[in-house]
């Protein structure tokens, strides 16, 4: 985990457009995840782990 | 994460265990997701129990493959419940840190989580990073001080020990300077973070390096050294460098811009950025942060229009709340210019953009800072 300090951590401050970042370290579309994210839809991700008795982990990222 | 961790191979057999959701906080759509759940800081994770639609687990920040294992471990074993002894006591603060990164009761509960637990156990860094970033965001620098100092043995030679050093040093200087152990603790961390830039533990991001660079660069600067901070700014700078050639793809590439754009212009070289950024522009024409770090690197040479320009294409692609910075950082080139008629237009569009998000998006501060920006202007 990331703390303050940390490159890969950005701040509320920043992620509500106080600031203009510099420090971020998120991924262009073009990485391939391994993973089979569903994208921007939470009802749907609720429904789908519901339904499948699965529990559901979530990314929450910003493309900067 | 999305870069490198995320398309390891070594997590295609984690597929079937979860359904996986990637929430981009900027979307506006995903603004009642912001308003549900704590998002402290960028990247976070949860674990969500669907059945209750609650959070049971969250980490902020990045993680490695294996701590992203542990991740899953333990969130599936907060969901299923019926844990013993320390693991109950861990799912207990998971839930209250997962509800509110602040929660005093979470402080309590991995406290005695940690008080519990028994030699060798396998949720020993995760509970203490854990508290670690409580600590740490509610202030209590002694208590985060204490906490990297106890673990630090244990954990030793681990990513989570590189974050102990690194959390440990912020932590040491954000101390008063009344306190009479502060630059002993200083010291003491600033050789724990160096020990870790200069035989880095498997698994440790390269943008977390980076960030330990700085800190190292900040300790120096503390102890107002401007030859110290030079030198480690020039040894992150070589490392970023480095490690963007070392990329594999583009979007590895890019991950680094804005750290190298920081230490350029940090050490009054703007100019070095701009080749780079312009390369990411051409790989990535439809994303705004090439751009809009071009218009910062620009504005730190002073070359006004050709930052507007890039400015210009930058608002043409941005959106959601980084719509406001952007908008900002051009009113600041405006400034630049000596055009305070257009620097006030822009911070006034800004300020409509902040006025008009949602809830989950809309911040009261961002909104009182804008007005007092604008205020700040008009009686120029």
């Amino acid at each position: 985990m990331k703390l303050r300090f940390a490159a890969g951590v950005v701040t509320l401050a920043v992620m509500t457009g106080q600031v203009l970042p510099v420090a971020a370290a998120q991924a262009k579309p073009e990485s391939k995840s391994v993973l089979p994210f569903i994208e921007d839809d939470y009802a749907k991700a609720l429904a789908v782990a519901t339904a499948s008795k699965k529990p559901i982990f979530v990314d929450v990222w910003a493309p900067w | 994460m999305r870069a490198f961790v995320f398309t390891d191979k070594a997590l295609a057999s984690e597929a079937g265990r979860f359904v996986w959701l990637s929430i981009d906080s900027e979307k506006p759509q995903n603004a009642p997701f912001r308003k549900q759940f704590s998002v402290p800081a960028l990247p976070t994770f949860f674990v969500i129990d669907p059945q209750a639609n609650q959070a049971v687990l969250r980490w902020v920040g990045g993680m490695s493959v294996a701590q992203v294992r542990g991740v899953l471990d333990a969130g599936e074993a907060n969901v299923r419940g019926g844990g013993t002894g320390a693991d109950a006591v861990l799912a207990k603060a998971d839930r209250l840190y997962a509800a509110d990164s602040k929660n005093p009761d979470a402080v309590t509960a991995y406290r005695d989580a940690l008080a519990q637990a028994p030699a060798g156990w396998p949720q020993y860094a995760r509970a203490t990073e854990s508290l670690l970033f409580v600590l740490s965001s509610t202030s209590d620098n002694e208590g985060a001080v204490k906490l990297a100092q106890d673990a630090y043995p244990r954990l030793a030679g681990t990513v989570s020990a590189a974050n102990l050093a690194g959390s440990g040093l912020d932590a040491a200087m954000q101390l008063p300077a009344e306190n009479a152990a502060r630059a002993t603790l200083i010291q003491e961390f600033e050789q724990k973070t160096r020990e870790c830039v200069e035989n880095p533990p498997a698994g440790l991001a390269a943008d977390d390096m980076s960030g330990m660079f700085g800190l190292l660069g900040a300790a120096r600067d503390d102890a107002k050294d401007s030859l110290g901070v030079h030198e480690w700014t020039v040894k992150r700078a070589a490392f970023l460098d480095g490690a963007a050639a070392k990329a594999a793809s583009p979007a590895g590439r890019t991950v680094f811009d804005s750290h190298r754009l920081s230490v350029y212009i940090e050490l009054g070289q703007p100019e070095k950025a701009i080749a780079f950024l312009e390369q990411s522009e051409r790989d990535f024409p439809q994303d705004y942060n090439p751009p809009a770090r071009l218009a910062t690197a620009y504005k730190a040479m002073k070359r006004w229009d050709a930052a507007l320009a890039a400015s210009n294409r930058a608002v043409k692609r941005v959106y959601g709340p980084r719509r406001i910075s952007v908008l900002t950082s051009r009113a600041d080139i405006y400034k630049g210019m000596g055009d305070m008629a257009m620097m006030k237009t822009t911070l006034t569009e800004a300020l409509a953009v902040a006025e008009a998000l949602p809830p989950g998006q809309r911040n009261e501060g961002t909104i009182k800072s804008l007005q007092k920006k604008i205020d700040a202007v008009s009686v120029q």
